[in-house]
């Protein structure tokens, strides 16, 4: 009985102790925790002085890229509005030389003129050569005729016998020379025939090259519009 | 009062276009090269569609029609040209002459007459 | 200096443009049979035309006989009264149609062409042609049918080498259609 009522009666007591134990465990711990408060305070006022620092240097370095930057926009500002300067003197120029172009064109289309000039020379030449056929062929009828007056005169020489004898050298000479201007006549209708040619294909190479060379500066001329054209459109810069 | 010009220097081709073109009901009148092409053009405004060779003494076909143009000041005029030439660079100065289409030779009459008689406004 | 496959090409596109440009009153193909010169009938007369660049010029005749029959399979219906000056006329049309296939053909390897108008002089001055510097000549006798034959002679002449490839049956060509713009 004794015992148990020892027991119960240090109950409460050991419980005073357990509660006072707890208290004092938890404020060695809020001592303990103090304590690192304590330190994490030093700590604190060191990040806050290095937070401060920190934030120091931050501003005065967004001043400074601000500062840069603003000096970049400047560079870059004057750099685009000199490219652009120099680009209208690249455009200018380029339209000036395109109207010099445009001049030059039209000056060669000019020589249209020339081979209109050099058709009518040879539609002139082609109309020689047919009015050198036409004397070739009545001097062929004149030397036909020489070759039958000749003939004749031989066939009358021999008629008169002795007394012809003079008139028959003669008519033999006139046979002989009418046969050389007859050779003469056909070697030379075989040149105008061949003159015939060399004029055709000569005219004709001057033709068909003009008319390339004209095809060209066309294509030149289309180039140069097209360039033009691109030349024409308004320098934009956003 | 013409319809339809037609402008080559081979009698051949005006015979065998235009003969066709008037046998199929349209009015035709005929030029022999450029510069008289242009000079007809002048006198006949009725003419509503131009068939042009390109290679012609005295002025091209091509040069004709940017005259039409440029000196007659005739944008509503239709100008196909029939002609042997295929190069890609005469058929882009004919687009930039403000001409409406290219046929190589030899004309062929039934394949492009619907197409001619709606260029020369007729129905 | 003119290659084989050249010289070979320039004659597959004479004989191709000659087989478009004629063919016989039934509208059959033409024969064609290769001459070593051209032969044209006394009277004849030729077509002469020429395509120039600037490293070749190549002429082209046809030549024609001044008869009835040519007229008559040529321009059939035309009048008597005209007859010479209609033959002339499709004389210089036909040459004209020929040439240009050629200049359109041999445009393809060539840039810068440009072509003659057509030309008519007596059939006497065609020996000639080849008196005239050339590197390559071929001679063709086109057969219309038994009345008709019509020689064609193409003659090259080049200041540079030439050496290009061509065959008919890789062209697709389009004749007689509006190409609408």
């Amino acid at each position: 009985m004794f015992v148990a009522g020892l027991l119960l009666a240090g109950l409460p007591l050991w419980f005073l102790v357990w509660r006072l134990k707890n208290q004092l465990r938890s404020c060695r711990a809020q001592a303990a925790a103090l304590r690192s408060e304590c330190h994490s305070a030093d700590e604190c006022d060191a990040l806050r002085a290095e937070i401060d620092g920190l934030r120091a240097a931050g501003q005065a370095a967004a001043t400074e890229w601000q500062a840069r930057t603003s000096a970049l926009a400047a560079e870059h500002d004057q750099a685009l509005q000199s490219v652009m300067r120099q680009a209208s003197e690249v455009v200018g120029a380029s339209q000036d030389s395109a109207h010099e172009v445009a001049g030059a064109i039209r000056d060669l289309y000019g020589i249209e003129m020339t081979f209109e000039r050099w058709h009518a020379d040879m539609t002139v030449l082609l109309a020689h050569n047919r009015g050198m056929h036409a004397k070739n062929e009545e001097f062929s009828l004149i030397v036909r005729q020489m070759v039958m007056v000749a003939l004749n005169a031989s066939i009358e020489s021999a008629r008169a016998g002795a007394s012809g004898r003079g008139f028959g050298i003669v008519a033999n000479e006139m046979r002989s020379l009418s046969a050389r201007a007859e050779a003469l006549s056909m070697d030379y209708r075989r040149t105008l025939y061949e003159n015939d040619l060399i004029t055709t294909t000569t005219f004709q190479d001057m033709q068909a090259g003009g008319r390339m060379i004209l095809g060209a500066v066309r294509g030149l001329e289309l180039t140069h519009r097209k360039g033009t054209e691109a030349t024409a459109l308004p320098l934009e810069c956003a | 009062m013409a319809q339809i010009l037609v402008v080559d220097d081979s009698s051949t081709v005006r015979n065998e276009v235009g003969g066709f073109l008037q046998r199929s009901g349209l009015t035709v009148a005929y030029a022999v090269d450029g510069k008289d092409g242009l000079s007809k053009l002048a006198a006949d405004p009725s003419v509503k569609l131009v068939v042009c060779d390109v290679n012609m003494p005295h002025m091209d076909g091509l040069t004709m029609a940017e005259k039409v143009r440029s000196e007659l000041r005739n944008s509503a005029i239709h100008i196909v040209m029939l002609t042997t030439e295929n190069a890609p660079a005469m058929k882009e100065r004919g687009k930039a002459a403000g001409i409406k289409g290219w046929i190589v030779k030899p004309f062929n009459g039934p394949a492009v007459l619907a197409t001619f008689k709606k260029l020369a406004g007729v129905a | 200096m003119i290659s084989a496959s050249a010289c070979e090409s320039l004659d597959r596109m004479f004989m191709h443009s000659l087989q478009s440009t004629f063919t016989t009153p039934e509208g059959e193909r033409v024969a064609l049979t290769r001459l070593a010169q051209s032969l044209p009938d006394a009277g004849a007369q030729m077509v002469v035309l020429m395509i120039a660049s600037h490293t070749f010029r190549l002429v082209m005749a046809l030549h024609f006989p001044q008869a009835d029959d040519a007229l008559h399979i040529l321009a059939p219906g035309s009048q008597a009264a005209e007859a010479s000056q209609v033959l002339r006329d499709q004389m210089s049309e036909r040459g004209n149609m020929c040439c240009g296939m050629v200049n359109r053909e041999i445009g393809r390897f060539f840039a810068h062409t440009g072509m003659s108008t057509p030309h008519i002089i007596d059939s006497r001055s065609g020996p000639f042609m080849t008196a005239l510097p050339h590197a390559y000549a071929s001679h063709w006798r086109v057969t219309i049918d038994a009345r008709l034959h019509i020689d064609a002679s193409l003659c090259m002449h080049n200041r540079t080498p030439m050496d290009f490839e061509w065959h008919a049956d890789a062209q697709q060509e389009v004749t007689g259609e509006l190409e609408f713009f």
